[in-house]
């Protein structure tokens, strides 16, 4: 094996170690306050309007405002 | 990709989100933000704009909702969404300037050091040093080539996982991942060179 192979797969290995403590971190992990209200209320703009289902007009309303 | 996602029946739940229901719908995104967020993290070169990019999958969700045929479990469909918005995101920074020795922190370059000449330094934020040495090297990688070192690599996902979550191919996940780290290993002889001089 090359040598700066072994060394990616060291630095990767270490990296890892890293990684997982994010990821147990991210177990418990909620969307932070007002994220979901943000979400539902983008999602709630185009509702009730004709026959067209909400979650397509959301995707006219976000392609207008982009 | 396996969570816990029982407090959530997504065959009853996206019935009742599809018609607008704005409890279940708060439901879905508390639910999955915990799988879309990890997936955004690793994507970053660094966690800014984090939210913002989770947004942008949630909206995406919705606007998409309509095509879900329930074919494969609702979290992979919305794992690739994921996976999709951030490569997509990486591919308009576009921005992948050299990176030089000069440019390692010192505890990167001190990294560098361990890893060139295989130390067993034990030393507390080794794990952090090397990820944040890992990232910049990464940073130079293409956005596709990007993610599936960190979904292979330091995720540790299968290679079958990382092909359904891209949309792709075994074989190409596999080849995509070996030019990957093949262009990550002449980086990082690259800067040993540097550090030599």
């Amino acid at each position: 094996m090359k040598t700066s192979q072994k060394s990616l797969d060291r630095l990767i290995s270490r990296a890892r170690e890293a990684s997982v403590e994010t990821q147990y971190a991210d177990e418990s992990f909620r969307a932070p306050p007002g994220f979901v209200t943000r979400v539902v209320a983008q999602a709630r703009l185009p509702r009730r309007e004709g026959s067209q289902p909400w979650w397509q007009m959301l995707g006219v309303a976000v392609a207008w405002r982009c | 990709m396996s969570p816990d996602f029982q407090p959530f029946d997504f065959k009853s739940g996206l019935a009742l989100v599809r018609p607008g229901d704005q409890d279940r719908v708060r439901d879905l995104v508390e639910v999955l933000y915990p799988l879309v967020i990890k997936i955004v993290r690793g994507c970053l070169p660094r966690w800014v704009g984090e939210e913002d990019l989770a947004q942008e999958v949630f909206l995406k969700m919705f606007t998409r909702l309509d095509q879900y045929r329930g074919d494969v479990p609702f979290p992979h469909w919305i794992s690739r969404i994921a996976v999709t918005t951030c490569i997509d995101h990486l591919r308009k920074q576009q921005r992948r300037p050299e990176l030089r020795y000069a440019d390692l922190s010192e505890d990167e370059a001190q990294m560098l050091d361990v890893v060139t000449a295989d130390e067993s330094g034990e030393e507390a934020g080794e794990a952090l040093a090397a990820r944040e040495l890992l990232s910049k090297l990464m940073d130079r990688l293409k956005p596709d080539d990007r993610m599936v070192i960190q979904l292979l690599d330091l995720e540790q996902r299968s290679i079958g996982e990382v092909a359904e979550m891209r949309g792709w191919n075994s074989t190409l996940v596999k080849v995509r991942a070996f030019r990957a780290r093949r262009k990550l290993q002449k980086l990082l002889e690259q800067l040993e060179a540097e550090e030599r001089v």
